[in-house]
């Protein structure tokens, strides 16, 4: 079943490839769902960290104007400002300035305390500044005049200085003790709520972490736990004067990696089921062409069956038609009478009938590949002479001439049968198809290794768009069984075995009629002993 | 007639006697006195200013000033176990002494902070002790941001009429946010300022004993060392007894040194010093404990017989139990005699046991950084001096605490060795804060 191999290959490509293209036009696909997905994802963790930087914003805004408040009010003597100090939990220290950047307090000429000195040694360099009311960052036009942030790094880390230059032009700076500002900036912050209440987005668990300008984390909040050294899916700067700062979104990566995996999970599944629909399709044809090549086969099994059992009894009729010929001959039974042309017809219909027996066998052998070839050292006019002699009567009867015209007369191997069968098919045609032509010729010729056989008639011949056509099985140019009898594969027999003997059989192209040539392969016999 | 006037001058008297006598049973009592009530005249000489208060016997529990706490307790993956347990039962436990007009509220941290029970009034014990039961540890340590919590919740219902107040509940390092004991310091002192003070109970051998001390010392809570989680009962209650007794809060002392004195620095304690002005500030007194602050001030030169005035002392307070605000007044003077041996019999031994306690307690924390810094022959030489110098005083001054003291030092100058030093140095921290501060010791039966 050399067929099948064939097949296989070409099933499994037509699975394969259509399977091919869309698992990578669907990957394509997936992964600009999942690009986007993670866009959207990013967008919206951006908007969770806005939310937090939104937060710390209205909280400085807030600590602004109470520090507005406060710098407006407080008196510029020692007295006040001590006392402020001592009271206010936000103040680490305070400080005056005149309009021309002198120092009014803490007054390095007068007493100072521990943590006022401490302060003018760490701070300094601030008031060396002749300018120093130009802030860093925000500068608001207030009622009395500009007031903003000055930021500045010194111990721990961020100090946030606050300054406000007076209508009078004198300049009140309060520096803030970091511990409070980073205490306050913790108690405005969400905690972690628990259990996650219901603005968990989607179930993902997830932490949002301030981390200073070192990157070291001040106050984290939410259920997800980030493992050491992990890196955030998300930043944003807080607004100034945090600005060294930063908001970082963390989330489960792998969680995040499934709603990602939705679009290749579609993807996926979609070429499982185009695939298993492509296989199963294809495995549905393949054995419905199983069972057809099968029905095929036991078609051909049982004419080759039939034809094998028709065989002996026709083989039976011809022997005994011809004993009985040779039977009449000897006893003088005159040859044009009526017996005798009775047994003629017996002969000339079981010979026919071989001939149909001979072609479904070949036919049978043919499909199941079991053709062979026979030969032996014949001289093939001789062969075409028989065929010719056997025919006669049924030319005859329908009035066409036969003409042969003889080429090949060389000793070659050649397999008799095969061509007797050819030719037999080929004049069974005419006898059909073409006695209207009222003539058939027979030309052969030989070349070195090579016999050619023309058989031309001068009947309705055929038409060029059927002269392929006709070498099939099963073709007849008419449906109509009354108009032509035959099976219909008589030619494709014969080409067929001329093919089988390292040659074709083609219909030529002729203005009137039909030829057919056949080219045989006939070597030369060796030896021209025997006859 | 005249009988009759006497007579209602006489019943007026004693009415009015009998009224000042029941308002002044209520009033803190300042005492000021001298280490040195007698200086040696001819030279500069230094002594020491007390400024001692003793806060009014608290009423049982019917009229004590309500409370306003909130528990920050470390859930971080150190105290996974028997710790976390004895942790939340002892809470539990605790809020036993409190009633409805108090408020509480439940804050726990690991890496990040949980509100179990925002600030709320005392009315659904079993809902709290619920919310407490369901704490589960795990976790890093993010100390500073759970007592910022703590004390956002605090504020909520800050009130001056109430004892508002954080404890805290650590048994590791902290390592998540700001974690020094100068940040924890200098948060404390912000919350002082606004009348909150932290306590913290170290649990353990393994939390930092300098943060939480400096936590508890600048904000002026109490500050204790829990080995065993078995003793966490105790000392939750213990913490809720002084919270309940609290006699008077905001306590501002100002010493105004006369002219010629100069202060030089306060002990155990810390204040402002501008100029001849010293301002200290104590969060609240106990009913029936004594706090004190120590000055140490340069006396110029003077001559024999004469008296000088050393300083005027005013204290301004919150009386938690009249709802009022009170004021006290003192002075001192000093007088100078030619004779040493008139000094030194007229040392005041109680102030001056007192100063060497804390100059003790100064010594202790150079050997203490000694031994931080792998010096411990020296560390082991400075509190053997240390003892010595204890025990010498203790026997002059007749100080039993002293004595105390001075064996203490022996067993911390015998628990330098590498296993020994973790446990000895948060003994060690414990006792000084505890001598500082004047802080009520616990009753012996729990912490051996």
């Amino acid at each position: 079943m050399a067929l099948t191999r064939k097949h296989g290959i070409l099933f499994w490509l037509i699975v394969c490839l259509p399977l091919a293209v869309i698992a990578a036009l669907g990957w394509r696909l997936a992964r600009e769902e999942q690009g986007l997905a993670r866009q959207r994802l990013r967008a919206l963790l951006g908007v969770r960290l806005q939310d937090a930087a939104l937060v710390l914003e209205n909280h400085f805004d807030e600590l602004e104007r109470g520090l507005d408040a406060l710098t407006e009010s407080v008196g510029h003597d020692a007295e006040s400002i001590r006392r402020l100090v001592r009271s206010d939990p936000r103040i680490a220290q305070m400080f005056v300035l005149e309009a021309d950047g002198t120092l009014v307090h803490p007054d390095p000429r007068g007493a100072l305390n521990d943590a006022e000195r401490r302060f003018l040694a760490d701070a300094g360099d601030l008031f060396l500044h002749r300018d120093f009311i130009r802030t860093d960052g925000d500068a608001s036009e207030g009622p009395a005049g500009r007031s903003g942030w000055v930021v500045r790094f010194w111990g721990p880390g961020l100090n946030l200085i606050y300054n406000r230059r007076l209508a009078s032009g004198r300049v009140v700076g309060v520096l803030l003790q970091r511990a409070r500002w980073i205490a306050e900036v913790i108690a405005v912050l969400p905690a972690t709520a628990e259990p996650p209440g219901p603005d968990r987005e989607r179930s993902l668990p997830s932490r949002i972490r301030l981390v200073d300008s070192h990157g070291q984390s001040i106050y984290e909040w939410g259920a997800f736990a980030p493992t050491e050294g992990s890196a955030a899916l998300e930043e944003l700067a807080p607004p100034f004067p945090l600005s060294s700062w930063r908001l970082q979104y963390f989330a489960d990566d792998a969680a995040l990696a499934v709603a990602g995996r939705g679009a290749y999970f579609n993807l996926l599944s979609l070429v499982a089921a185009t695939g298993l629909a492509l296989l199963m399709a294809g495995a549905w044809f393949f054995r419905e062409y199983h069972r057809q090549v099968r029905e095929a086969m036991e078609r051909v099994s049982f004419a080759n069956q039939v034809s094998h059992e028709l065989k002996t009894p026709l083989t039976n009729i011809r022997m005994y038609a011809e004993l009985l010929e040779s039977d009449l001959e000897e006893a003088g039974v005159d040859p044009s009478g009526r017996p005798r042309g009775h047994l003629k017809v017996i002969v000339e219909e079981s010979q026919r009938l071989s001939r149909l027996i001979g072609n479904v066998l070949t036919f049978a052998r043919e499909q199941r590949g079991q053709l062979r070839l026979r030969v032996r050292p014949a001289v093939v006019d001789n062969v075409i002479a028989v065929v010719l002699e056997r025919f006669g009567p049924a030319l005859g009867r329908r009035q066409v001439e036969v003409a042969f015209g003889r080429g090949a007369g060389a000793r070659v191997e050649v397999d008799v049968d095969v061509v007797e069968q050819i030719l037999g098919n080929l004049l069974s045609n005419v006898e059909k198809y073409a006695a209207s032509g009222k003539r058939v010729e027979v030309v052969s010729r030989q070349t070195k290794g090579h016999t050619e056989i023309t058989v031309r008639d001068a009947g309705p011949g055929v038409p060029p768009r059927h002269r392929e056509r006709v070498f099939r099985p099963f073709q007849r140019l008419s449906d109509d069984i009354s108009e032509s009898p035959g099976t219909g594969i008589g030619l494709s027999i014969a080409r067929q075995l001329a093919r089988l003997h390292g040659g074709d059989l083609r219909l030529a192209p002729s203005e009137r009629g039909a030829r057919f040539e056949l080219r045989i392969a006939t070597p030369r016999c060796e030896s021209e002993a025997g006859a | 007639m005249f009988r009759s006037q006497n007579a209602v001058a006489v019943v007026g008297m004693l009415v009015v006697a009998g009224l000042c006598g029941r308002a002044a049973a209520k009033q803190v009592k300042l005492d000021v006195s001298l280490a040195h009530p007698t200086l040696l005249a001819g030279a500069p000489q230094t002594t020491y200013v007390k400024v001692g208060l003793i806060g009014p016997a608290v009423s049982s529990a019917g009229r004590r000033a309500p409370v306003n706490v909130a528990l920050v307790l470390d859930k971080s993956g150190s105290m996974t176990g028997t710790k976390i347990v004895q942790a939340k039962n002892a809470a539990i436990h605790a809020l036993d002494r409190l009633n409805e007009n108090d408020i509480v509220s439940v804050i726990v941290y690991d890496a990040s902070v949980q509100i179990v029970v925002p600030a709320t009034k005392l009315t659904d014990k079993a809902e709290l002790r619920r919310a407490i039961a369901g704490i589960e540890a795990g976790g890093s340590t993010a100390l500073f941001a759970g007592v910022s919590k703590g004390a956002a919740e605090v504020r909520k219902f800050l009130d001056r009429n109430r004892v508002n107040r954080v404890i805290l509940l650590s048994d590791g390092r902290a390592n998540v946010g700001p974690s020094t004991p100068g940040m924890l310091g200098d948060l404390g002192a912000s919350l002082m300022k606004e009348g909150i003070s932290v306590s913290t109970l170290g649990l353990g051998l393994d939390y930092n004993e300098d943060l939480m001390v400096e936590l508890a010392r600048r904000s002026d809570g109490n500050h204790m060392f829990v080995e065993a989680a078995t003793a966490l009962a105790a000392v939750f209650d213990h913490e809720f007894q002084d919270a309940l007794s609290v006699a008077a809060q905001e306590v501002a002392i100002t010493i105004r040194c006369a002219p010629g004195i100069r202060p030089v620095r306060l002990l155990g304690i810390d204040g402002e010093i501008n100029g001849r002005e010293v301002i200290v500030r104590l969060n609240q007194l106990y009913g029936g404990q004594e706090k004190y602050a120590l000055l140490e001030i340069e006396v110029p030169e003077s001559e024999a017989g004469q008296t000088r005035p050393i300083a005027d002392v005013e204290v301004s307070y919150a009386n938690m139990q009249t709802k009022t605000t009170d004021q006290l007044s003192s002075g001192i003077s000093v007088y100078f005699d030619p004779s040493t041996r008139v000094v030194q019999d007229r040392v005041n031994v109680k102030v001056m046991a007192e100063c060497v306690l804390q100059i003790a307690n100064e010594r202790n924390e150079q050997a203490v950084a000694l031994r931080d810094r792998g010096q411990t022959q020296q560390a082991k030489a400075l509190l053997e001096l240390n003892a010595t110098y204890l025990s010498q005083n203790a026997l002059e001054l007749k100080s039993d605490k002293l004595q105390k003291r001075a064996m203490d030092n022996v067993e911390q100058s015998q628990g330098l060795d590498p296993e020994e030093w973790k446990r000895t140095r948060k003994i060690s921290r414990y006792l000084q804060y505890e001598d500082a501060r004047q802080q009520r010791a616990l009753p012996p039966s729990t912490n051996d």
